[in-house]
């Protein structure tokens, strides 16, 4: 399935409910739900961020493939598959998941200089995008940063094993035709669990 | 709002405890309370994430900026943290190593806010 919203943080925590509940209709295991309700809140309110930064007021388009043999977007049998796309600037979002986790320690224990009443917003709005795809690079097995269609923005996608949990080693999403893959450089520690079906992420 | 923030003290602490989702939309509601509570002269405040069901990146983005805030005038943010789901999220960003993480607020009020200055790092 296929929705758009527009770049109001309002919609994103509508967007949540309706990805779970997709989600769990495609028989994801009950306990990844949570990690999906996060991730795809993650990469909407990032898209919401990008398209509120650049003055952007174009939908952001979410697309959810539930599992079944691919529907040509690269989504593959046995992976509930999200893909959030928003039409931000790309160089941007490169510089983003260049500086990891690292930069994001660095800046929260800097105090800030001077008086910061209100001044600091735009600075922790900046600070929290650049969170959502660390986060998301450190939450999600099967992670992607592509190029969005015709070169204009950022497309996020993460798939997850549809069935049991011990589902995870069933093969991971081909990459959509002739998209380019940022490498994503994952956040130090590895998520809980251990190498299941990561071996696809971040590439 | 799918948001309640509810302040006590307990000792030298001013403990705000919220309920419910803090997200993008919900955020600056958190975010405003905390810049009225350290312009209000509060310096040692204890955050209790107990009743919160989902926390994202723009959440932590505010806790960070109460923190800095907080250090700046010398006094310490401390969080409660009991469920495993909310401190993933801090693990994954590295932030538990900046924030004092703590299971209860007993634990987080505990020993003084002198002590908290001092470690609350």
């Amino acid at each position: 399935m296929c929705l758009t919203f527009s770049p109001d943080p309002a919609y994103v925590r509508t967007v949540r409910m309706v990805a779970v509940a997709v989600a769990r209709r495609a028989g994801v295991a009950d306990e990844m739900l949570d990690e999906i309700r996060l991730a795809i809140g993650e990469a909407c309110t990032r898209a919401v961020k990008v398209h509120r930064r650049d003055g952007l007021a174009d939908p952001i388009e979410v697309t959810m493939s539930d599992g079944a043999p691919d529907r040509g977007r690269g989504g593959s049998g046995g992976r509930f598959t999200v893909w959030v796309t928003d039409r931000g600037s790309a160089e941007a979002a490169r510089k983003e998941l260049a500086g990891g986790t690292g930069e994001i320690v660095a800046r929260a224990t800097v105090a800030p200089s001077g008086e910061d009443t209100g001044r600091n917003v735009l600075d922790e709005e900046a600070l929290s995008i650049g969170v959502g795809l660390a986060l998301l690079a450190g939450l999600v097995a099967d992670f992607a940063v592509l190029d969005g269609p015709g070169e204009v923005g950022t497309e996020v996608r993460m798939s997850w094993p549809v069935g049991t949990a011990s589902a995870g080693a069933a093969g991971t999403g081909t990459r959509p035709e002739s998209a380019t893959t940022w490498r994503v450089r994952r956040a130090p520690r590895a998520r809980p669990g251990g190498a299941d079906d990561g071996s696809e992420g971040g590439r | 709002m799918e948001l309640s923030l509810a302040a006590r003290t307990v000792a030298e602490y001013v403990v705000l405890e919220i309920g419910g989702e803090v997200d993008v939309y919900t955020a600056p509601k958190l975010r405003e309370r905390l810049i009225e509570m350290v312009n209000a002269g509060d310096r040692h405040i204890v955050v209790d994430l107990g009743r919160v069901d989902f926390l994202d990146s723009t959440g932590l983005g505010v806790l960070v900026g109460a923190h800095r805030r907080l250090k700046a005038r010398d006094g310490s943010l401390g969080l409660v943290c009991p469920h495993e789901r909310l401190l993933k999220v801090f693990r994954i960003t590295g932030l538990d190593k900046v924030f004092d993480i703590h299971a209860s607020v007993e634990d987080a009020t505990r020993g003084g806010a002198a002590r908290a200055a001092r470690t609350g790092s």
